[in-house]
């Protein structure tokens, strides 16, 4: 199973620290699942113009082709504004409508207020939904107080973010499981 | 035939920019209609050097030639067809008849507004064609060159549950046994009344020696039996 694990800001710490105990973890519970962190802040991505993702060179090409060939993605974002990055959204137009199609997707958030928990909800899982993702309902929601020198001190979130980990490789497992047996039942 | 590109490279290779997409189609395609219609052109654009009582060679031999305004997606390009006054070329992958039908119909009320007479401009679909003794054997035979070949024009597949719904009478994809394709295009003939069709067959890689086969099946027994029905 190829993961990507989506870091999807390029400014701040928070995100991308979250994401690396995400990939630890993973790393740690499921070794033979192939991991790959794409943190943003380490790409030069353009933004889309609407050709194939097949067609963008460089970075754009690389993060956009490494998506789609991947069978889970974790998507970590900060919230800007009361929404997900620019940087962000701009992934999600530079793929087809349909990329998440036969992918299991699953989201932390971090966010300097506790007032933004419903943004993933209201925001992410509808663009999520739309591009045909199973989507791993429940979302991890850390907050600044969570961090002390780029560590994570609440042990709370630790937890759930093994849950998070856990989650999305039994739903891809299971999904990928249903999907081989319908595929067999037909005769081409 | 002329449609949009679906691909950037051109765009590169002849130094135009991607922002003008819409724009150098529409320019270009008047141009070509222009020359067709014209064996003198004067013509003014943007994006090339004006043409003064310019003579284009050769000519078409009947005097001009019918350009085929390529079509895919939604009602609303089958509509610029239909104001252009241009032939459409209806292309499609999969899906119930019923969906294209109304691209046809937009495409011939977009005729009527811009003061054409529809039954003047035929109608050319394109999509998927395959045939086997049996509609098993044509979907898997052909079902892993439609996959792979959609995975690497696209980089997406094709999902099963979708191919497989593909051998519905309804459905607009013409693969299966010689007798099912037969009534398929008879049936997307009453529903559209067009006076093409044109069966793709070569793509993901489907071998020569089937392409052959199917070709001669064409011949032998899917067009004497549609023109059984279409001669008038």
């Amino acid at each position: 199973m190829k993961i990507v694990a989506l870091s999807g800001s390029i400014v701040g710490s928070k995100t991308r620290t979250a994401m690396d105990y995400t990939v630890k973890l993973l790393s740690e519970k499921y070794p033979s699942h192939k991991v790959t962190l794409i943190d943003l802040a380490d790409y030069d991505i353009q933004f889309s113009d609407g050709r194939n993702y097949l067609e963008y060179e460089g970075d754009t090409g690389y993060v956009t082709k490494t998506i789609m060939e991947a069978d889970a993605i974790i998507i970590g974002t900060p919230i800007f504004q009361a929404s997900i990055p620019a940087t962000l959204k701009n992934i999600f137009d530079l793929l087809p409508v349909n990329a998440f199609r036969d992918k299991v997707v699953s989201m932390l958030a971090t966010a300097g207020s506790s007032k933004h928990f419903l943004i993933l909800e209201n925001q992410l899982k509808p663009i999520l939904g739309y591009m045909k993702a199973q989507i791993v309902q429940s979302y991890v929601f850390i907050e600044q107080e969570d961090f002390q020198r780029k560590e994570i001190v609440n042990h709370d979130v630790l937890f759930r973010i093994e849950r998070l980990v856990d989650d999305t490789v039994v739903l891809t497992e299971t999904y990928q499981r249903i999907r081989e047996e319908e595929d067999a039942k037909y005769d081409f | 035939m002329a449609g949009r590109a679906s691909r950037v490279g051109n765009f590169e290779l002849l130094g135009y920019s991607l922002r003008d997409y819409e724009d150098l189609f529409e320019e270009k395609f008047d141009l070509l209609v222009n020359i067709n219609e014209n064996e003198v052109v004067n013509w003014e654009g943007k994006y090339r050097a004006p043409l003064r009582n310019a003579r284009v060679l050769p000519r078409p031999q009947d005097g001009s030639m019918p350009i085929w305004r390529a079509v895919g997606g939604t009602p609303a390009s089958a509509r610029k067809a239909g104001y252009a006054g241009v032939p459409m070329y209806l292309a499609h992958l999969g899906g119930p008849a019923t969906i294209f039908k109304r691209s046809i119909d937009a495409y011939r009320d977009a005729l009527e507004s811009s003061g054409y007479n529809p039954a003047e401009f035929p109608v050319s679909t394109a999509g998927f064609f395959y045939t086997a003794e049996t509609t098993q054997q044509a979907q898997r035979e052909t079902y892993p060159h439609i996959n792979e070949g959609m995975k690497r024009t696209n980089g997406q597949g094709f999902p099963k549950q979708h191919f497989a719904q593909g051998a519905d009478p309804r459905d607009v994809m013409n693969i299966g046994s010689p007798q099912e394709v037969i009534e398929k295009i008879l049936y997307q003939h009453e529903l559209f009344g067009h006076q093409r069709y044109i069966a793709q067959m070569d793509f993901g890689g489907v071998t020569f020696d089937k392409l052959k086969r199917n070709i001669d099946t064409i011949g032998s027994e899917v067009l004497p039996a549609i023109r059984k029905y279409t001669k008038k």
